[in-house]
């Protein structure tokens, strides 16, 4: 399946080159979950980053259990503080 | 060592100027800046007394780590009774004057009473002059600076100094130093201008010394490599702090329209893609990054506006580079108000720099103005004929400049939101907590964020707790009072070292502590650390209890605890105060009333 991903902040460095407006397609294979997607961008297991589906928050220990589907609207937003 | 063990006491009333020996049994327990500027306003003023009033006292006060060679160490902070918020008021600033002024060999400055006429202050070590202002009073920071420079032909001087909305008491005035740094909030400007104090001018040579020099160099160098190598530094210095507007945006937590609504359509145009974007005419908004005294983040933003931009167009003297878009200004400017011109914020911004002012206030009350116009409460006649309808960038500009000069509608925007709203008979529309407007971050997103809001001493700020971990993973109330009560014990003491809270990112507090043990007398361990924290925050609460501020001062507008959130992640939801606010004062050791118990007061020597 392809998921549609956009990366917000610092972390679209990992995004691949010639993405448009920070969104991306990931080919993942049914049953894929949050952590294998974090994995397929390139970013570390242990990326500090906020995972939202659906505009709700996957809480970090579920990364490993989250299924996605081609329907989600995932986004991984960098984890600052500040300002 | 670490401290100056001076401080330079100065009645302008009376005009004299006193040097007194620091109290060290007080440097022990409150350590410096924040924490030791709060003990001497609490010992030398009665809490009482009206702001504005020359019994008010307002201190400088650097830490024991300010002007060494600790990354960051050029903070100071500026404490007195705000004149904004009634109560205490700590605001932080960088720039180079804070060091400056310890160089010149001075912990705290204090200053009491009213000069008899519009007067500055000259500190050249231990020469120091009250001196007549009478050339600048009326005239901008950026020309105080100069006429200051150019005056005593000295171009390495540091300034303070407050625009004319200080003079006049804006109640968000702040203290501009080294053109664009402030102390930005809860109206210290306006503290100084009710003095008839217009700047202070520094020249320092004395130097710091650290209490075991060794130890220090081998501290620092492992911090400064620490932070060599973070990614939150790279990307505080690549992007600056206006990252947080596309995160914000996209969780769903970025306060739209005066908080009516949690996403901004427009953030594309003011983010920091736009800011580094090259338009066709070839002008680019950002020009570089600043850092302060001994900072090795520079997150400072420089930029310039577009020449052809209706703002400057006619108006040569702004074509030059000055301070940039940071969130808090682009938030405040932007969604807060509508308004996606990342020229007409940057203009706004330049603004708040030249005439020293709050721009979180400042944007936060304009907020509240376009929505009583839209509402129909206030019209043209009311706002010198300016359409104050939210989108509208000519409105933030004008408004802008108006307020900075006093003029107009100005003078009513300078009142701030809760003493303009309650004018115009709608209170509820006021975003603040104790008359302080909100940062740029929605606390029905943001739970535990709205409780560090609600509980804050110095009113709504983002600035004195950290809760933005457990914030993103969840959003409710559950479980966050115990990380915002540990986080704002931590940052009043680190606030009280010298160093700035943006390397919070990458130190831990073990490394804050290793620093402060190193260059400080005393046996300074975490748990110490912890404890002059808990003990700063006790001590800012016993002020504003004093000062008459009560348990209801812990609240948020109705606003945030009954309209839901329209979008986002926390759509459907509202601030769940009423859940946190109990437990919060359990676990402070405070009574159901939000009073620290007498146990809480002894354990804490207080």
């Amino acid at each position: 399946m392809q998921l549609k991903v956009k990366v917000v902040g610092p972390l679209s460095r990992y995004l691949p080159a010639g993405s448009v407006d920070n969104q991306t397609v990931i080919d993942a294979a049914e049953g894929a979950t949050v952590a294998d997607l974090i994995k397929a961008l390139g970013m570390p297991e242990d990326q500090k980053c906020i995972v939202s589906i659906d505009d709700e928050v996957v809480p970090t220990g579920e990364r490993q259990s989250k299924l996605l589907s081609a329907s989600d609207s995932i986004k991984l937003i960098s984890p600052l503080k500040g300002g | 060592m670490g401290w100056q063990r001076k401080v330079l006491r100065v009645n302008l009333t009376e005009g004299n100027v006193q040097v007194e020996p620091l109290n060290m049994e007080w440097a022990q327990q409150y350590l410096g800046e924040r924490g030791l500027g709060t003990k001497y306003l609490y010992e030398n003023m009665d809490p009482t007394v009206d702001a504005l009033d020359p019994a008010n006292v307002l201190i400088f006060a650097t830490g024991p780590l300010t002007g060494t060679m600790a990354s960051t160490s050029g903070r100071y902070a500026v404490i007195t009774k705000g004149a904004l918020t009634d109560a205490i008021a700590c605001s932080n600033s960088g720039g180079k004057f804070g060091a400056e002024l310890k160089f010149a060999g001075y912990d705290l400055l204090i200053l009491e009473g009213r000069a008899p006429e519009p007067s500055y202050l000259k500190i050249y070590d231990d020469h120091v002059e009250i001196l007549s202002a009478e050339p600048i009073w009326g005239k901008s920071v950026w020309q105080t600076e100069d006429w200051l420079k150019s005056h005593h032909q000295d171009p390495l001087m540091k300034v303070a100094s407050i625009g004319v909305a200080g003079e006049n008491c804006v109640r968000y005035a702040c203290v501009v130093n080294d053109l664009h740094r402030a102390a930005g909030r809860s109206g210290v400007g306006a503290v100084m201008g009710s003095k008839n104090l217009k700047a202070i001018a520094v020249r320092g040579t004395v130097g710091v010394t650290v209490d075991n020099p060794k130890k220090f160099m081998e501290v620092v160098k492992e911090t400064h490599a620490k932070l060599a190598v973070s990614d939150d530094v790279k990307e505080l210095a690549d992007y600056g702090t206006n990252a947080m507007i596309d995160m914000m945006q996209e969780f769903g937590g970025l306060p739209t329209r005066n908080f009516q609504e949690v996403q901004f359509e427009g953030v594309d145009n003011i983010n920091p893609a736009a800011m580094t974007k090259v338009k066709e005419n070839g002008h680019k908004n950002l020009l570089a990054n600043k850092a302060c005294f001994g900072c090795t983040i520079a997150c400072g933003r420089i930029a310039h506006i577009d020449k052809d931009h209706f703002t400057i167009s006619n108006r040569p003297e702004y074509w030059h580079a000055s301070g940039g878009l940071e969130y808090e200004t682009a938030f405040a400017f932007g969604p807060d108000c509508g308004v996606d011109d990342i020229d007409a914020l940057t203009f706004a911004g330049f603004l708040m720099n030249e005439h020293g002012m709050d721009p979180i206030s400042f944007g936060g009350t304009l907020a509240a103005a376009m929505e009583l116009y839209e509402m129909g409460v206030i019209t043209d006649e009311d706002t010198d004929g300016v359409a104050l309808k939210f989108g509208n960038p000519e409105a933030l500009t004008v408004m802008a400049e108006k307020t900075g000069k006093f003029e107009g509608f100005g003078q009513v925007l300078g009142l701030g939101s809760k003493r303009m709203c309650e004018k115009y008979g709608h209170p509820e529309l006021s975003m603040t907590v104790k008359g302080q407007e909100f940062a740029g971050y929605d606390s029905r997103a943001l739970q535990g964020m709205g409780l560090g809001y609600a509980t804050g001493n110095r009113g709504a700020c983002h600035m004195k707790h950290d809760v933005f971990g457990p914030d993103m993973e969840d959003q409710t109330g559950e479980g966050k009072a115990l990380p915002c009560k540990k986080s704002q014990d931590k940052i009043s003491a680190i606030d009280s070292t010298g160093l700035c809270w943006f390397t919070s990112g990458t130190w831990r507090i073990t490394d804050y502590q290793a620093q402060v043990d190193a260059a400080c007398e005393g046996d300074w361990t975490v748990a110490r650390m912890f404890e002059t924290g808990e003990r700063i925050w006790n001590l800012e609460r016993q002020f504003n209890l004093a000062a008459g501020l009560t348990k209801d001062d812990d609240s948020l507008p109705k606003r945030l605890l009954s309209e839901p959130a329209k979008s986002g992640v926390a759509k459907g939801k509202v601030n769940e105060l009423g859940r946190m606010l109990p437990e919060y004062y359990e676990i402070r050791g405070w009574t159901d009333d939000g009073i620290p118990t007498k146990e809480t007061l002894e354990r804490l020597g207080l």
